[in-house]
């Protein structure tokens, strides 16, 4: 009967700097199902990825004899920490059977969304009637027994494998229901550059916080640009412009790509109804910034859920707004930065937004360039990439520094350059 | 902006008025269970009522689309905006193509180059030029010139000032011949009288007078150009902070494009170039 009783188990972590902090995880579990809920010890070094992933690791080490392994975790922790550490826990398990280990590795970030989650396929065939049975074998073939495997496993290749059984068309049908079906926030995708969706998995991330970062002249507002050309013809879109960067004749040039109608003047009908949805905001300093986000709040919580919804939030430069306040011997800079950066996660997690953010860089050791604001902005983000120009020609790169569905790059950004990595040479001119 | 106009029943603003919600500034940051708890209604009672307040108070400002937010435009009306937008000539044919027809308004335009190439030369005609009358293409304002090096010489101001009204007069004869009189009341003079002239002798004057900038615009509304003669000099030796200077050049930037876009007008900010590079973070 000891099994059944809940275990409380309680790691010490040192960090480098001699900081001791304790993470606490409780556990039960009989033998095949194991459920453990996870926490920090409050403060500031219970969000550090490190210990977090050091608790996790602690708890699947006690829970390894059974099959099913249910996480419980706040939503904070499950998407940029959890897991990365479950695609690296997952390589070290050496389980005989296949089949334990894909059933091993389940999270949650709520107990009724588990239940969706961890569906295997047959289940969902009265449904779906296009989940039939050599599909199903289809799928089997590759170790996908449930939706979770579907979403984890690499589409591309599967799709290049299903060309030869199946068409590919049936593959991209049961994509679309997956993502749409199932009201999983963030796997919803909103589309830009082909490129660069093809580098994020599948575009900009609803419900998520993208950021881009670069040297000057990289391109970054151009993608923002086209970005929110591409959204707009759907969904509003809000683009807070700290350096005026924002050029309506750019967005309209964007959209004359787009639109594909022959008169001139039904032409500009469209262009008028697509641009009525972007709206253009100048803000200047960081409160301003804070007054138009929670203005955005109060507007999105009353608005009706029909119609036009925003889905696109851009905030051009928040490097701009935020270094005038960094780094002197106050503290209150950091402070700011911290809680409008939480203040953006919210909006786009609440309301279901795109949030992207562009930043820019700084010097760093050794010549090379880093991303500006410093460390305590690097874990906020859900997503970064890093855009450059290939001096000389008219190509530019983009590389991913940080993907919550791709496994943790390195730790430190000293050697971008050097990183082949998710590395995309997009080999297009911004023209 | 008051209670008593929101489209809700007597007694739900009986009890708004006695919980002390006055206006519907203080409504707005409340979540429902909030109101439900001080006023003992219901939530949906109170989700309705909140709702009311935030559309009475979209449905006040004029615009649709700044229902949403105030001072948000769309982007369609921003091209037509930019397309109505007038330019400062800068009296040369080929510096005007390249600008798109001369500097812009609600925009900042930087200018750099090596000592001697003609930057100041460039700042002074364009305080002179923007005060062309509107019959002449210009636009008719009054300029700011503020002098960080003492590079501002009154004589060659005068000989500008000459030249433009010169010039005009050409083309006065060229085209029109019956405008004789508006341009004879302009002389050098009065061109010299509408430019502004601040001297700087060090960085903290810089950074008040951006700030008493703000001010001073509102007092003189006809200001269409502020014109900043090497905006970086005080910036460039003894500076032992890096970071610090940083911090103030961007927050200096960020102050003159909060002035062009409020009072729409143009900045010119010259700015030398020398061989070592710097990535300022200055735009």
């Amino acid at each position: 009967m000891e099994r059944f009783r809940w275990r409380h188990g309680c790691e010490e972590i040192r960090e480098k700097d001699g900081k001791k902090d304790k993470g606490e995880y409780w556990h039960w579990g009989f033998e095949f199902l194991t459920l453990c809920f996870c926490f920090g010890s409050g403060g500031q070094l219970a969000t550090t990825p490190a210990v977090k992933a050091r608790l996790l690791s602690a708890a699947l080490f006690i829970a390894g004899g059974s099959d099913h392994v249910v996480l419980v975790a706040p939503y904070e922790v499950v998407e940029p920490y959890i897991r990365p550490s479950l695609w690296a826990l997952e390589s070290n398990f050496q389980a005989e059977d296949e089949l334990k280990k894909r059933r091993r590795l389940f999270s949650s970030f709520s107990i009724s969304s588990l239940v969706k989650y961890m569906a295997p396929l047959k289940n969902l065939e009265t449904e779906y009637p296009i989940i039939d049975p050599s599909f199903r074998k289809f799928c089997a073939s590759h170790g996908i027994f449930s939706v979770e495997d579907f979403l984890i496993h690499d589409l591309y290749m599967l799709a290049a494998f299903a060309e030869q059984d199946i068409s590919s068309e049936r593959l991209k049908e049961m994509i679309c229901i997956s993502h749409g079906g199932m009201e999983w926030n963030c796997w919803k995708m909103l589309k830009g550059i082909n490129m660069i969706d093809l580098l994020l998995g599948g575009g900009i991330h609803i419900g998520q916080l993208t950021e881009l970062v670069g040297p000057s002249s990289s391109g970054k507002t151009q993608v923002c640009l086209q970005t929110a050309s591409n959204v707009a013809s759907n969904h509003m879109v809000l683009y807070i412009d700290t350096s005026n960067s924002f050029s309506p004749e750019r967005i309209a040039y964007f959209l004359g790509k787009i639109i594909d109608v022959a008169s001139a003047q039904a032409k500009n009908q469209i262009l008028q109804k697509v641009m009525s949805n972007i709206l253009c905001h100048s803000v200047f300093d960081i409160f301003a910034m804070f007054d138009v986000l929670h203005q955005l709040e109060s507007h999105l919580r009353y608005q009706d859920a029909g119609g036009c919804q925003m889905r696109l939030l851009i905030v051009d430069s928040i490097s701009l707004l935020i270094s005038p306040v960094l780094g002197s011997s106050s503290t209150q800079g950091r402070a700011l930065m911290l809680s409008a950066g939480y203040l953006l996660k919210k909006l786009a997690h609440q309301h279901n937004l795109a949030v992207l953010v562009i930043n820019h860089t700084v010097g760093g050791e050794g010549g090379c360039s880093k991303p500006a604001l410093g460390d305590s902005w690097k874990s906020i983000p859900h997503s970064r990439l890093f855009l450059s120009c290939v001096r000389g020609s008219n190509d530019y790169n983009a590389l991913i520094l940080k993907h919550p569905s791709m496994d943790q790059p390195l730790q430190d950004d000293t050697s971008i350059g050097s990183r082949e990595r998710n590395f995309i040479d997009l080999g297009i001119g911004i023209d | 902006m008051e209670i008593w106009r929101l489209p809700i029943s007597a007694s739900q603003r009986g009890k708004l008025i006695s919980a002390g919600y006055t206006s519907l500034s203080s409504l707005s940051s409340l979540s429902p269970s909030e109101l439900a708890r001080e006023l003992k209604v219901s939530e949906t009672e109170a989700m309705d009522i909140l709702k009311a307040a935030s559309h009475s108070r979209g449905a006040e400002t004029s615009n649709a689309s700044c229902s949403i937010l105030e001072g948000a435009q769309s982007a369609w009306d921003m091209l037509h905006d930019e397309e109505s937008l007038m330019h400062i000539t800068t009296s040369s044919a080929d510096l005007d193509n390249i600008l798109g027809g001369g500097i812009h308004c609600k925009e900042v335009t930087e200018i750099g180059g090596v000592p001697g190439i003609g930057k100041t030369q460039l700042g002074m005609q364009i305080a002179v030029n923007v005060q062309i009358p509107h019959d002449f293409g210009g636009l008719g304002g009054k300029a700011i010139y503020i002098d960080t090096e003492g590079s501002f010489m009154v004589g060659r101001a005068f000989q500008i000032a000459e030249a433009c009204i010169e010039d005009m007069s050409e083309y006065n004869r060229f085209l029109r011949k019956d405008f004789q009189e508006c341009k004879i009341n302009m002389k050098p003079e009065d061109i010299l009288e509408n430019v502004f002239y601040f001297r700087i002798c060090s960085y903290t004057e810089q950074i008040a007078l951006i700030n008493y900038l703000d001010k001073f615009i509102s007092e003189h509304k006809d200001v269409k150009v502020v014109v900043v003669d090497s905006v970086t000099f005080h910036f460039r030796q003894d500076f032992d902070d890096m970071a610090l200077r940083t911090r103030v050049l961007s927050g200096m930037a960020l102050k003159l494009m909060n002035l062009t876009k409020k009072f729409s007008l143009a900045v010119v900010l010259l700015n030398q170039a020398t061989i070592k590079h710097t990535e300022a973070p200055f735009n």
